[in-house]
């Protein structure tokens, strides 16, 4: 087994013991639930880089098009299917995220900018695959498919990373509300953050790359 | 000075962590996460078999 599949699963194991059981700040309405953020934010880390992943491919795909080369239908698969995962992450990272407003906001859903910028991007993506199915020819299917993750990557990074940072909001890291500020993730709580984020991006990585190995065999066996 | 303006400190699981077989929680979560990382292995086994069939 790769090295980096190893270093996954230590890295997440290592997050799920230290997570629950190292000290954390003692805050009030935050209480133990600060313990989340090993686990709720590491799912959106992993959806950005697993997004960030299939916009490298998408490009790849577009590029292998010219020079009067044929086009990659391969990159077009792995574009594909690192959106897909990514999308995985989001919905687990905004379940987890309704648990935690619920219990320290006091509801499930509130009109945020960073909750309601992440509903946007969800659509942005279920977009990205219903025009996926929409267009039969695979070689063209590709291609708009490569153009629209351009810009539906452009529009998550502006939903979910700049207009929350522009105005009033909840979340942390947000209208001036502190996330990653030195006053509110101490050091300890660093040592335990960092490593669950790497892990769980790794881990995504790997489950993407699976996905994409099963389709190169489903397209093996049909051609 | 007055006890009474000064904040209640935050509540955390203290008793619960050290006395209140947390440690079960612990083992619970790592037969969870041990079993989807084996699925994960052997699913990476099975798809690394079929690949290298001609």
């Amino acid at each position: 087994m790769k090295a980096w599949k190893i270093l996954a699963i230590v890295l997440v194991g290592y997050s799920l013991y230290a997570g629950l059981m190292f000290d954390v700040p003692r805050l009030v309405i935050l209480n133990e639930t600060i313990r989340n953020l090993y686990f709720h934010v590491p799912m959106w880390f992993s959806m950005i880089a697993l997004l960030g992943g299939s916009l490298a491919y998408s490009f790849r795909f577009l590029r292998s098009g010219t020079e009067g080369q044929p086009s990659n239908l391969d990159r077009d698969n792995q574009a594909r299917s690192f959106a897909e995962v990514a999308m995985v992450f989001a919905m687990l990272g905004l379940f987890t995220g309704m648990i935690w407003a619920k219990a320290t906001w006091g509801a499930y859903w509130t009109a945020d900018p960073k909750l309601q910028g992440t509903a946007v991007t969800l659509l942005i993506y279920a977009a990205y695959f219903i025009l996926r199915t929409s267009i039969d020819d695979p070689e063209k299917r590709a291609r708009l498919a490569a153009v629209y993750n351009v810009f539906a990557f452009v529009l998550m990074i502006v939903f979910i990373g700049i207009l929350p940072r522009m105005t009033d909001s909840l979340h942390p890291g947000n209208g001036g509300n502190p996330a990653f500020g030195n006053y509110d993730l101490d050091n300890g709580m660093r040592m335990v953050f960092y490593p669950a984020v790497l892990g769980w991006i790794l881990m995504g990585w790997w489950i993407a790359t699976l996905r994409v190995r099963l389709e190169r065999l489903r397209y093996r066996n049909n051609h | 000075m007055n006890t009474f303006l000064q904040a209640p400190p935050a509540e955390m699981a203290d008793i619960f962590r050290s006395e209140g077989k947390m440690l079960v929680v612990l083992v619970v979560l790592g037969i969870v996460f041990v079993g989807l990382v084996a699925y994960l292995i052997w699913m990476d086994r099975r798809i690394k078999k079929l690949e290298q069939k001609p």
